[in-house]
Formats: structure tokens, C-alpha cells, sequence
């Protein structure tokens, strides 16, 4: 058993809930009022509605894609002649 | 070599899992590739090329065969599809976390009735500016192109019709929501890694059964994990999964406690070992160098002198006890966060609980910097291109380096993305260095000067795993016709698969770092403060160096690139 753990199973279950209370206010109360900190309304608002996709406001995909897909344009646009 | 001994170590397991792995989505993505790819791409490419001696800008049906060939992907294709699904992350959710494993038919049908409006007013006026566009450049045509402004209205109408077909493409996705339900998924790919990595544990510790009772607990944390970081305000805030896998972990192990009959299923190592395997494939050095010549030089030369540096300061100077903490720290900050700091803590065969310290720290200021870095850039008014570059070589985690790239600009956020995925081939680099200075660190420890024979002997071989399938899929990718290397490499095996499987197997290992970590073990790693004045140190020592040798690169020594870019 981790020495950090409570002894008794009340405090284990209890401190455990806890925990999970916490989580559930960083969800739903503490990181709205982060974000309506930070954002600008119209865009807290999209983003509070899926509006807009906050994967694309934030990309938290791999680059790879960007990349990929950046390359290729350049690619493509280095194919082209130079202009008249 | 007694072939038994090649099944007896982690680092053996995670070569032939992770091969596995590659080899069946190769296997399958090649032999069963997009419909008429190779023709399909040849069309394009004449189209194209036809347009391009036409007109001396990307006229309309350039950019329409442009997006006609990108649209061919091996992960469209039925199998593509398939794989895709079982090795998918739970999608994201607003209020009810419900709703991203199961859409019910009326709900799908209630979001799409939600968007009708949106929908078809972004389709008329995309119409209406395709048109214009049409117009402008009919016009210009009839001038022979030879009329620059001519030519220049109908770029501009072609790059507003442009905008607003990016708008409408992601208005489009969410029109057409479908139902669906990930649950049977989720079992079944439950299913594949438990019995992937319960025949490793059954052939080395006879533990099968025991195996798959706790894995079943290690994967549905996991999900949760997923679920929380898929949550509208965490994708927005950044907070992805790892946090959250390592979090509910500690929330268990140092609450509750982690029962007995999960442990045998808490196989950091072998998730880990076997993930950066796979993250070795999505490492494609031609693709990547081929993309910024500057960036080779801001990322190869800043990040070594940074993390021998650091590391450095961490020994001498702060006197830091343990040399596998200081240099997974040092790795994770000057190489690119939580990757980095995996691979070289497997390397170094550092504590879970330094691993656990080194990606709690980049995590925090990852947050920070992607936040402050583009607000501090703007304010000073640096141009798009340098800010790019800066972020790209100092903020750690890849996708905090392109949301903070995205703050700024296109023009930033392609800067930035290149530069880290041009410092992500250190990663392999750098694990390598780093096994074997510590292979022989280890031994001088112990009175011996080991050799060449010994060094291999203490050598963790997954590295050679990482390396092998890296260089095995560059060689791929720049040996197919660039069209295919495309379709089935790029948008089939990596992005549609080996890309996700990684992501699940990081997600199990922080999952397995969490609930085998207790805070007390933690807190004295962390004694003095030691580890974060390392990290601030380094990473102020990172941001100067950065910004300088990106000025001097891309102002100075290539300007004639950045002024391409």
C-alpha cells in the first residue's frame, strides 16, 4: 500500500470523492471562467456551442497532417511556371 | 543468439508488437488502396499542370483538382474506414460525455436539422463567390493573363472563394453528423492490445490471465482519460490526454489505492516502448527536411546546445542527485515535451516517478507558453515568420507549438509546426545518445570500463525498434510516387491508424505511471525545487538561444527563403 494513502476506507472513499469533485468543478465551473477570461465573448460562446471546433482554434491534432498537406500545396505551387 | 532470447525482454516485445502493428496497416493499406489511385492522381496532376501553364495564378480548377487529389486517403477506403474506427479516440462533447461514444439517430438528426440554416447559407454564398470568381478570371483570361489587374482581381475573388470553402467544409462535416456508437469499438480494440500484450506477459511472466483481468480496469481509465481531454473546454485549454491518465491514476493510487489484481496489467514500460516504435514510423525524415532548410539549423543546433547545457547546470551548478531525472528533464524541455521525455526516461531507465515529475513540469509550462508566447509576440510585433520559429523550437508539446502557431497566423503556425516536427527527429537522436552515455555512466559507477560489448549488452534495443521503423518508412515513403506515398502512407497508415494506436498506448502507459505512483515518492524528487529551477533555467537559456539563432537564419543567412515563405 502508498505510504500517501489514507488509512481508514471512510477517509480513502471520502478523500477519492474528493478528488472526483474536483475534477467535476475544473470541468464545468473553473475552466469556463478561465476560458471567459481569456477568450473574447463571441468566441467563448462559439466555443461553449461547438460552434466552432476548438481542436481548430487550439490545434491539438499532430502537425504531421499540416505538414503534409502544406508540403503538398508547395509542392504543387513550385510546379507551376513562374508568372508572366 | 538463442532465439528465446529475443522474447524474454520488454524491449524485444515492443519491436515485435510494434512491427505487428505496422505490418498488418501496411499490409492492408497497400493491398487494399483507394479505387483507381494511381489514375486518379495522374489525372489531377495533368490538370494541374495544365492549369499551371495556363495561368500564371491557381486559377479554379487548379485549386478543385488540388482538393480532388487530397481527398484521395487510404483512410477513406473501406478498410481505411474500418481500422480508423477500431483504433479511434472517444470525439468530443460539451455537456454530456455521453455523447462522445454514442449519437442516437434522432440526435444526429437534431444536429443536423441545427446546422440546416448555417449550412445552406454558407453553401449560397460559397456558390455566389465561385461565381465572382469565375467571372474575374474569365476575365483575365480573355486578356491572355496578360493584364496584371485583371489578374489581380480574379487572385483576390479566388482567394475569397477559397476562405469560404474552408468554412464550409467544417460547416459541411457537422451538417452531415451521422449516428453512431464507438462502444463496440472500443471492445474490440480492448480486445486486440489485451491480447497483444497478454501473450508478451504470458511468454515472459506466465501471467495471462492475471494480465487481462487488470487490463481491462488500465484501458477503461484510459478512456476516461480520452473522454475528459475530448471535453470542449479541455481541447480548447489544451489539457490533453496524458494529463488526465496520469491525474485519475494519482487520484486512485494515492485515495483508494490501486487493488493487487490490477498491477500485473501496469506495464509502463512495455506501452511506452512499444508506443515510441510506432511513433518511430510517423517520422519521416525526407518529408520533414525536405519542408525548412532554416529550421534545420535553428532546431539541430539550439537543441543539443540546450540539452547538454541544462544538463550540465542541473550536475554541476543545482548538483541535482539523480542524473536520469536531470536528463529527462533536460530532453523534455529542449527536445519536444512528453515524447522526448518518454524516450529518453526508457533510454536512461529512469523512475516512473521522474518521468511522472518531467512531464507534470513541461505540461504546466506548456500551458503557460502556448498562452503567452503569441499574446508577448504580437504585443512586441515581431513578424509572423520569426515568431513561428521561436515558438516552434521552445514550446515543448507539438500540438501546444501549432495551437500557439495558430494564434498568430498561417504563415506562424506552418513555421512552427516544421521547426518541431524538424526537432521531433532528435527524439530517436538524442534516446540513442542518451542510452549509451548511461550504459557506460552505469558501468564506471560500478568500477568497470565497459566496452563496445557491454554498452550493446545495457543498450535498451527498442530504441533500435524506434529508429529502424523510422528509417524503414522514410525509405518507403521516398521510394512510392509522391501521390501514393500520400494516400496510403501519410493519410492511410499513420494518420489513420499507427497514429492512434501510439496515442492509446501513451494514454495506457501515463494510466499505468499513475496509479503505481504515490505523491510521497514524488514530493522527494522534488526536494529543494531543484527540478522546476532546472526546467526555468534551461527553458529561459532555450528562448534566448531560440530567438537568436532564428533571427540569424531566417533574417540573415536564408532571408531570400523567408521572403518565399
Amino acid at each position: 500500500m502508498n505510504s500517501s494513502v489514507p488509512s481508514s476506507i471512510g477517509k480513502r472513499i471520502f478523500h477519492f470523492l474528493l478528488g472526483c469533485l474536483s475534477i467535476y468543478g475544473f470541468l464545468f465551473w473553473i475552466s469556463p471562467a478561465i476560458l471567459k477570461l481569456t477568450l473574447s465573448k463571441a468566441v467563448f460562446e462559439q466555443v461553449q456551442e461547438e460552434e466552432i471546433d476548438a481542436a481548430a482554434l487550439f490545434y491539438t491534432d499532430s502537425p504531421l497532417t499540416i505538414q503534409a498537406e502544406w508540403h503538398w500545396k508547395k509542392h504543387k505551387r513550385n510546379k507551376r511556371p513562374a508568372s508572366n | 543468439m538463442p532465439i528465446k532470447s529475443l522474447f524474454q525482454t520488454e524491449d524485444h516485445w515492443a519491436i515485435w508488437i510494434g512491427a505487428a502493428f505496422l505490418l498488418i496497416g501496411a499490409s492492408l493499406f497497400f493491398a487494399f488502396p483507394p479505387q483507381n489511385m494511381t489514375q486518379r492522381h495522374q489525372q489531377w496532376e495533368q490538370r494541374m499542370e495544365q492549369e499551371a501553364q495556363r495561368a500564371p495564378f491557381h486559377t479554379l480548377a487548379w485549386h478543385e483538382a488540388a482538393d480532388a487529389q487530397q481527398k484521395i486517403k487510404g483512410s477513406s477506403t473501406t478498410i481505411g474506414k474500418s481500422l480508423g474506427q477500431l483504433t479511434a479516440k472517444p470525439g468530443g462533447w460539451s455537456t454530456s460525455p455521453l455523447t462522445a461514444l454514442v449519437l442516437s439517430p434522432s440526435k444526429a438528426a437534431q444536429k443536423r436539422q441545427a446546422k440546416e440554416t448555417t449550412f445552406q447559407e454558407s453553401q449560397e454564398t460559397l456558390a455566389r463567390l465561385k461565381q465572382q470568381a469565375n467571372m474575374a478570371q474569365n476575365k483575365a483570361a480573355d486578356q491572355q493573363f496578360q493584364d496584371e489587374n485583371l489578374n489581380a482581381a480574379a487572385q483576390t475573388a479566388i482567394a475569397n472563394w477559397r476562405i469560404q470553402h474552408k468554412k464550409f467544409s467544417k460547416i459541411s462535416k457537422k451538417y452531415k453528423a451521422k449516428a453512431y456508437n464507438k462502444i463496440p469499438s472500443l471492445l474490440a480494440l480492448w480486445l486486440l492490445l489485451a491480447l497483444a500484450f497478454g501473450l508478451s506477459r504470458s511468454v515472459m511472466q506466465k501471467e495471462f490471465w492475471a494480465f487481462l483481468k487488470g487490463f481491462a480496469i488500465v484501458f477503461a481509465i484510459g478512456v476516461v482519460a480520452y473522454l475528459l481531454a475530448g471535453q470542449t473546454n479541455m481541447k480548447t485549454l489544451g489539457i490533453g490526454y496524458a494529463a488526465w491518465a496520469i491525474l485519475i491514476g494519482l487520484l486512485i493510487s494515492n485515495t483508494i489505492g490501486t487493488p493487487a489484481w490490477i498491477k500485473p496489467a501496469l506495464q509502463t514500460e512495455l506501452y511506452i516502448k512499444t508506443g515510441l516504435v510506432l511513433l518511430g514510423a510517423e517520422i519521416l525524415f525526407g518529408k520533414i527536411l525536405s519542408i525548412g532548410l532554416p529550421g534545420i539549423f535553428v532546431a539541430w543546433i539550439v537543441t543539443p546546445i540546450v540539452l547538454i547545457s541544462t544538463y550540465w547546470f542541473g550536475q554541476k551548478v543545482l548538483k541535482i542527485s539523480s542524473k536520469t531525472l536531470n536528463i529527462t528533464i533536460s530532453a523534455d524541455m529542449s527536445v519536444c515535451g512528453v515524447s522526448a521525455a518518454v524516450a529518453t526516461a526508457a533510454a536512461c531507465q529512469a523512475k516512473k516517478e521522474e518521468l511522472t515529475l518531467a512531464i507534470g513540469l513541461s505540461m504546466i509550462f506548456t500551458s503557460v507558453m502556448m498562452i503567452v508566447m503569441p499574446i508577448a509576440i504580437k504585443a512586441m510585433g515581431m513578424p509572423e515568420v520569426l515568431g513561428g520559429a521561436w515558438m516552434g523550437g521552445t514550446i515543448d508539446a507539438t500540438g501546444a507549438v501549432v495551437a500557439a502557431g495558430a494564434f498568430l497566423g498561417d504563415t506562424a503556425l506552418n513555421v512552427a509546426a516544421t521547426i518541431k516536427m524538424i526537432q521531433n527527429i532528435l527524439i530517436g537522436i538524442v534516446a540513442f545518445g542518451v542510452a549509451i552515455y548511461f550504459a557506460r555512466q552505469n558501468g564506471k559507477a560500478q568500477g568497470k570500463d565497459i566496452g563496445w560489448g557491454e554498452i550493446w549488452l545495457r543498450f535498451p534495443k527498442f530504441i533500435l525498434g524506434f529508429i529502424g521503423a523510422s528509417i524503414l518508412m522514410s525509405l518507403l515513403y521516398s521510394s512510392l510516387p509522391e501521390g501514393t506515398a500520400y494516400s496510403i502512407i501519410d493519410q492511410g497508415i499513420i494518420r489513420g491508424y499507427s497514429k492512434n494506436i501510439r496515442g492509446w498506448l501513451f494514454c495506457l502507459a501515463f494510466v499505468s505511471i499513475g496509479l503505481s505512483t504515490n505523491f510521497a515518492q514524488l514530493k522527494k524528487h522534488f526536494s529543494g525545487g531543484k527540478p522546476l529551477i532546472l526546467y526555468l533555467c534551461g527553458q529561459s537559456f532555450n528562448l534566448v538561444l531560440t530567438l537568436l539563432m532564428a533571427y540569424v537564419m531566417f533574417y540573415l543567412v536564408f532571408s531570400n527563403i523567408t521572403a518565399s515563405i
